[in-house]
């Protein structure tokens, strides 16, 4: 680039060009690499001033609706329809359910399972604590043993960093994952329940753990009284329109 | 194309109610991903935005049609956001852990092309309005001005000019003063 190129791009960019001059710029931006930079940036400074006036109003957009979805401490979202039980329209089922009666005579034959299974949803994300800044030993040692599967040891880990930190909503919901897989679905509840009632982060998670309780507990109702308590937008929410249309 | 498309399109208008259903749809999980890790709430909701942005600055390519969903794309934007958010905090050894992780997620190669494409802009984006911030008053309305479509007679009567001649001269000087600084970030 020397001075008449940058002189060649004022002109280019000013309109003072004529259109076989300008069609002359425009096939040398698109082969030569240096000039095709300059003009590429040239291009984006041009159209800065209005790209920067959208950019402000979808920012004032985004703050605005966001606002409604992440609270000042937590963040939760507000004001989503909460799940609802299918009506069900008995004529039509029962006209319906003539018409499957065969298919699921076949299904109950094949043995296809039908009934949800707290196996087939208790995909956990692994433990993650350390970057919390509480990098001790019982947070590591936590993560490594619910990460393996290890649940017994992880809670005897997780009680021990709750100790120390009962606000810590991590490990409390991971404490509360381990009793489910431990079999111990009752003390999950009373260690979830707080945080599903209360308007935290991990609300939506504590109801989903809940619900997964209450499914390895083969207790129908329970879990769906909890699934119904899930909304729109919440990690599980096709989940548990999933489980609730197999209760 | 990808269903999702309609998202970029409403980040290019500035359609808040679709946006209000990217934020329905996606904000949960960056929040939940965020606050996993340690942020506060305030701190999935600014990376959540500026993650937002990223792709706005991506969808400025009028060509730019998205491939691949949304939430995944969304994904590696926030998680590279979160990892830049530890550095500027100086927690090297938390980032060194992020990092590692980065590497065991497998991400179709398209999505971290268009998020690699949409930081970058958004980068560009952000040293060129630095940059324009930094030269004079009379430049930035003068360029904002032009930019607007406004004709040169005009924007020379408005600024107090002798003509449109003096109204490139100083248009010329202005866009070199604000390339050399955008240069020097």
């Amino acid at each position: 680039m020397n001075e008449q190129d940058f002189e060649l791009l004022n002109n280019y960019f000013n309109g003072l060009l004529s259109a076989e001059e300008a069609g002359a710029v425009r096939a040398r931006a698109a082969t030569e690499g240096e000039f095709a930079r300059e003009f590429a940036l040239r291009e984006q400074m041009e159209a800065f001033p209005q790209r920067d006036a959208r950019r402000r109003a979808l920012t004032g957009s985004l703050a605005s609706v966001g606002a409604d979805f992440f609270l000042e401490k937590e963040g939760e979202t507000t004001e989503r329809p909460a799940l609802t039980a299918s009506k069900v329209n008995w004529r039509r089922w029962v006209a319906a359910a003539a018409s499957v009666l065969l298919v699921a005579v076949a299904a109950w034959f094949l043995a296809v399972p039908t009934r949800p299974d707290y196996g087939q949803y208790a995909q956990h994300e692994p433990l993650s604590l350390t970057l919390r800044g509480v990098a001790d030993q019982a947070a590591s040692t936590a993560e490594a043993d619910f990460n393996a599967k290890n649940y017994a040891g992880a809670l005897t880990s997780l009680e021990q960093l709750l100790k120390e930190q009962p606000g810590n909503l991590t490990g409390r919901l991971y404490q509360g994952i381990c009793l489910i897989e431990l079999g111990r679905g009752a003390e999950a509840r009373a260690v979830l329940t707080p945080m599903a009632d209360g308007n935290t982060a991990l609300k939506g998670e504590a109801i989903w753990y809940i619900a997964l309780s209450y499914l390895k507990d083969k207790d129908r109702e329970g879990c769906r009284a909890a699934l119904l308590r899930l909304h729109e937008g919440d990690d599980h929410y096709e989940q548990a329109k999933e489980i609730l249309k197999k209760l | 194309m990808h269903t999702d498309h309609r998202y970029i399109e409403a980040l290019r208008n500035n359609d808040q109610r679709v946006i209000r259903e990217i934020y329905r749809q996606f904000s949960g999980q960056a929040l939940r991903w965020i606050v996993s890790r340690g942020g506060s709430g305030d701190d999935a909701r600014d990376i959540f935005q500026e993650t937002l942005i990223a792709v706005f600055e991506k969808a400025q390519n009028t060509d730019f049609v998205l491939t691949c969903p949304l939430g995944a794309l969304l994904h590696v934007i926030w998680s590279r956001k979160w990892i830049d958010r530890l550095r500027q905090k100086g927690k090297e050894s938390e980032v060194r852990k992020e990092e590692e992780l980065r590497y065991t997620l497998e991400v179709a190669d398209d999505v971290l092309a268009i998020a690699e494409e949409a930081l970058a802009e958004q980068t560009r984006q952000e040293k060129l309005a630095k940059a324009f911030e930094q030269v004079s008053e009379l430049c930035r309305r003068l360029l904002k001005l032009l930019s607007e479509g406004v004709a040169p007679r005009v924007a020379a009567e408005e600024l107090q000019m002798n003509g449109v001649d003096t109204l490139y001269r100083r248009k010329n000087a202005c866009t070199e003063r604000w390339r050399a600084l955008y240069l020097e970030l």
